[in-house]
């Protein structure tokens, strides 16, 4: 009996500190946690590779600067208030792009899985050490989990600068994604 | 009565401690990361293509008392190549070309050239060297190539005349039993 009557005296502190001087009331509202969740995922590993796959034909430059394997998973719900939308940033957090190049990276559209206001892509972006959105206008909103859902990563090796390209050991880049309002 | 009012007042505090539990902790893993490993090796690759075997025969003379024809030329050839420079190690290279195999007729010699880069690649290409005399010792025929690559096949790279042609003063040295099939090898490198 003791121990019922703490709890009681619980419930009503917490009615009153939200102003509704009713434990009752209180007891009804389900409050929705705050969610922001992301994740890369991909059918084989997110560590990738591009760049030149050697041996190539002579009069051949580099054979691998695309990549579409990884997708961008996330869980977000919004405040109405506080945090109407959110969005998908990404950067290099480690190392630098060799000369002579860019990385570019794009999210597509996302696919049907999951529910609510899924995020639109903002195109192609290069990226940098800066945070740039790439998906932009996500309310609450999830993808559904794993490879194949979510929003496609295309990743995009640019060479246009080629005359500038010098042969290195490989440099492996960090790219962070935040989803963030 | 007292009874149940404390059970109702259970299931509310426990509700309220729940709540209270998500709105001081929620759930945030909004940061993730991965990998992109870039690999650029050292690349210095050269290919002729072209037409399998090539026959240069200087044209017979139209009437009695004229010569062979000064000069003959084939361009059927292009030679494609790629190449990535190491930024302080070797920074250009550049084509070379010599006999392998076989002895070039008397009395005539055979030459080469590269015309200028046309193509579909990408990067900066070589400068031919002009007009050289093919023999045992590497000839450039083309220089300063940066980083580059000039396409795969005909049309691609740098089209090559080769030129039959009679020495001066050496006439009386030909001798129509001397042909000869020479085998002419490309390399890439500073």
């Amino acid at each position: 009996m003791v121990v019922l009557f703490l709890c009681t005296t619980v419930a009503h502190a917490q009615g009153n500190s939200n102003g509704n001087g009713n434990g009752y009331a209180f007891g009804l509202g389900v409050n929705i946690p705050q969610i922001s969740i992301i994740a890369l995922r991909s059918n084989s590993s997110t560590s990738i590779s591009l760049g030149l796959d050697g041996p190539a034909e002579a009069g051949l430059g580099a054979t691998n600067t695309m990549d579409s394997s990884i997708w961008v998973n996330y869980t977000f719900v919004k405040g109405k208030n506080t945090r109407p939308k959110a969005k998908v940033y990404a950067k290099i957090s480690s190392g630098s792009v060799p000369s002579g190049m860019t990385l570019n990276v794009e999210a597509k559209a996302p696919t049907s899985h999951g529910k609510g206001n899924k995020g639109t892509s903002t195109g192609e972006i290069t990226l940098t050490s800066t945070d740039q959105a790439i998906i932009e206008n996500i309310k609450s909103a999830n993808t559904g989990k794993g490879a194949n859902k979510g929003h496609n990563l295309v990743y995009g090796l640019d060479l246009s600068s080629y005359n500038l390209v010098n042969y290195t050991a490989p440099v492996v880049l960090t790219i962070t994604y935040t989803i963030a309002e | 009565m007292s009874k149940f009012i404390s059970i109702t007042g259970l299931f509310f505090g426990l509700m309220g401690a729940f709540s209270a539990f998500s709105q001081t902790n929620p759930l945030v893993d909004n940061i993730v990361t991965h990998t992109i490993a870039v690999q650029i090796p050292a690349v210095g690759l050269v290919n002729v293509i072209g037409t399998q075997d090539v026959n240069l025969t200087l044209n017979n003379p139209a009437e009695a008392g004229l010569g062979l024809s000064n000069t003959i030329s084939d361009s059927s050839f292009w030679l494609n190549y790629s190449f990535i420079k190491g930024g302080g190690t070797r920074p250009y290279n550049h084509v070379y070309a010599k006999i392998v195999n076989g002895v070039i007729p008397l009395g005539i010699s055979l030459s080469v050239y590269a015309k200028p880069y046309q193509g579909s690649g990408l990067g900066l290409f070589g400068t031919p060297t002009g007009k050289v005399l093919l023999n045992y010792n590497e000839a450039r025929v083309v220089e300063n190539i940066s980083s580059c690559f000039t396409g795969v096949g005909p049309g691609n790279g740098h089209q090559l005349v080769y030129q039959l042609q009679l020495i001066p003063n050496a006439y009386h040295l030909l001798d129509y039993e001397q042909p000869q099939q020479l085998s002419v090898m490309y390399t890439i490198s500073d």
